[in-house]
């Protein structure tokens, strides 16, 4: 009889079959030879499933629980019958305990997550892998000062970045700007931002088009604008909001992403969120205004992709 | 040499490893980027693949009689033969893949490699070894490193039998 083809597969096949794998299925393979290990391992083949799977990714939430600890929910949509099931899942982490405070930011997967102590881990949720995000000697002092967060990728250097902004309280006009590299496990100051402030400390980051968005207000006048800071070069721009919003009376008080495109919020009395989204990302004329139920869910449930592990800790 | 003479439908021959031949349209063959540039740049009737098994060749030669009447009326007959193409035993579903891949029908390796990858996943790691015949080249300390830091890699389905 024959001899399987298997042998003599190409290795662009062998990559291409196991891209299509399941994320979970791209950490366990690692094991079955040193060849393997090299293909699942390379960032190229990591970022490549990511495209691959961005569409089918099981989409899930992550919350703290009323008793610190952290929580997923995933969606199992049946087609049978048409409905969706909602599971919780508890996160056990054997070395952490659960004094969790705030989800404050995710990207493919990974979770950016602050503890009582201000501590902030990046977590994989699916893995339960984490890595603590070490303190910055140059961070302002607690209580007297405070800060946004922010988690993304840079696809240039291929390194998960945490962004602080902070300021001291009272002192308005002063953002100071730090980033952490994952990759390298180093923090550094930037350049701080003047004449700005982002507004409702608690908003993380928002991620679109390789940068991070917040709402702030800009000084003289203290009218509303979007910065967003480029993971890349790390840059801050201002992203211009609908042409019809008045920028000193801002409702829209709040920004998130909707499949992939900038938004901003608005809780309206009726249980309903009043939309603004940027459908071209950068274009001013492509600001549309829609209506969407609102869902009630935990407070602070922040979304995330399920990808397994491939992504962290190289 | 031309295969026909222009108007009538041209005829080439496909031989498979076994020298078993496939007379078939050769508007069928485009589909394979291969074979495309074998006909249009060689104007050859008849073309040797001893590399693919014939009990291969039929599959894919199937494939492409059914790709070529699709229309958007049968399209959900399209996607049961599809199913159904790829419902054969592990070992002829890579017989399949590398021959697609050497003829380059670029939709249709897509769809080989995602049934491929559909049907290792939930292996053990043994299985996938067995199916790939890859040999483990950790050393024996390294293997139970892997085996205490990700368990559940061995514990999946261990049938190898690949069907």
């Amino acid at each position: 009889m024959a001899m399987s083809k298997a042998e003599t597969l190409p290795q662009e096949i062998i990559i291409d079959i196991l891209s299509r794998l399941p994320a979970k299925f791209v950490g366990q393979y690692r094991c079955v030879s040193k060849q393997w290990l090299n293909f699942l391992s390379d960032p190229q083949f990591i970022k490549f499933h990511l495209t691959i799977h961005a569409d089918k990714l099981e989409k899930k939430l992550i919350y703290v629980s009323a008793s610190n600890s952290l929580h997923t929910i995933t969606f199992n949509h049946n087609p049978q019958n048409g409905t969706t099931d909602a599971i919780s899942r508890k996160l056990n982490f054997q070395q952490l305990s659960d004094n969790w405070v705030r989800v404050v930011g995710s990207c493919n997967g990974l979770v950016l997550v602050v503890n009582d102590e201000m501590i902030k881990y990046l977590i994989n949720p699916t893995s339960l892998n984490y890595h603590r995000i070490p303190n910055f000697h140059l961070a302002l002092p607690l209580p007297g000062s405070c800060s946004v967060y922010g988690l993304g990728y840079d696809f240039a250097t291929d390194d998960y970045k945490v962004v602080t902004l902070s300021r001291y309280r009272g002192h308005i006009d002063n953002t100071f700007v730090d980033v952490y590299s994952v990759r390298m496990g180093l923090w550094k100051r930037l350049q701080s931002l003047p004449h700005y402030r982002a507004i409702r400390m608690r908003a993380s980051g928002v991620l679109v088009n390789g940068a991070l968005h917040w709402l702030a207000r800009k000084a003289p006048d203290y009218s509303y604008v979007i910065v967003a800071f480029d993971l890349s070069d790390e840059k801050f721009l201002e992203v211009p909001t609908p042409a019809t919003l008045d920028n000193n009376n801002f409702v829209f008080n709040k920004l998130s992403a909707l499949r992939g495109c900038l938004c901003m919020l608005f809780d309206t009395l009726e249980n309903e969120v009043d939309v603004w989204m940027m459908r071209e990302y950068g274009d001013v004329e492509s600001w549309t205004r829609f209506r969407i139920a609102r869902l009630h869910l935990e407070y602070g449930s922040v979304p995330f992709c399920s990808i397994g592990d491939d992504v962290m800790f190289y | 040499m031309a295969s026909s003479t222009t108007g009538e439908k041209k005829i080439l021959t496909l031989k498979g490893g076994d020298n078993e031949e496939f007379i078939l349209e050769e508007s069928l063959v485009l589909q394979s980027e291969l074979l495309k540039n074998m006909v249009k740049e060689e104007r050859v009737s008849s073309i040797p693949l001893p590399s693919i098994k014939s009990k291969t060749l039929v599959k894919i030669i199937e494939y492409l009689k059914k790709h070529a009447e699709l229309t958007p009326s049968n399209k959900e007959e399209f996607k049961n033969f599809e199913k159904e193409f790829v419902n054969v035993v592990l070992e002829e579903l890579l017989d399949i893949t590398v021959a697609v891949n050497y003829l380059k029908i670029n939709g249709l390796l897509e769809f080989c490699c995602q049934a491929v990858a559909d049907r290792i996943k939930d292996k053990s790691v043994e299985a996938v070894r067995k199916i790939f015949r890859i040999e483990s080249d950790f050393t024996p300390e390294e293997e139970s490193e892997f085996r205490k830091e990700t368990p559940e890699a061995f514990e999946g389905d261990l049938d190898d039998t690949t069907n």
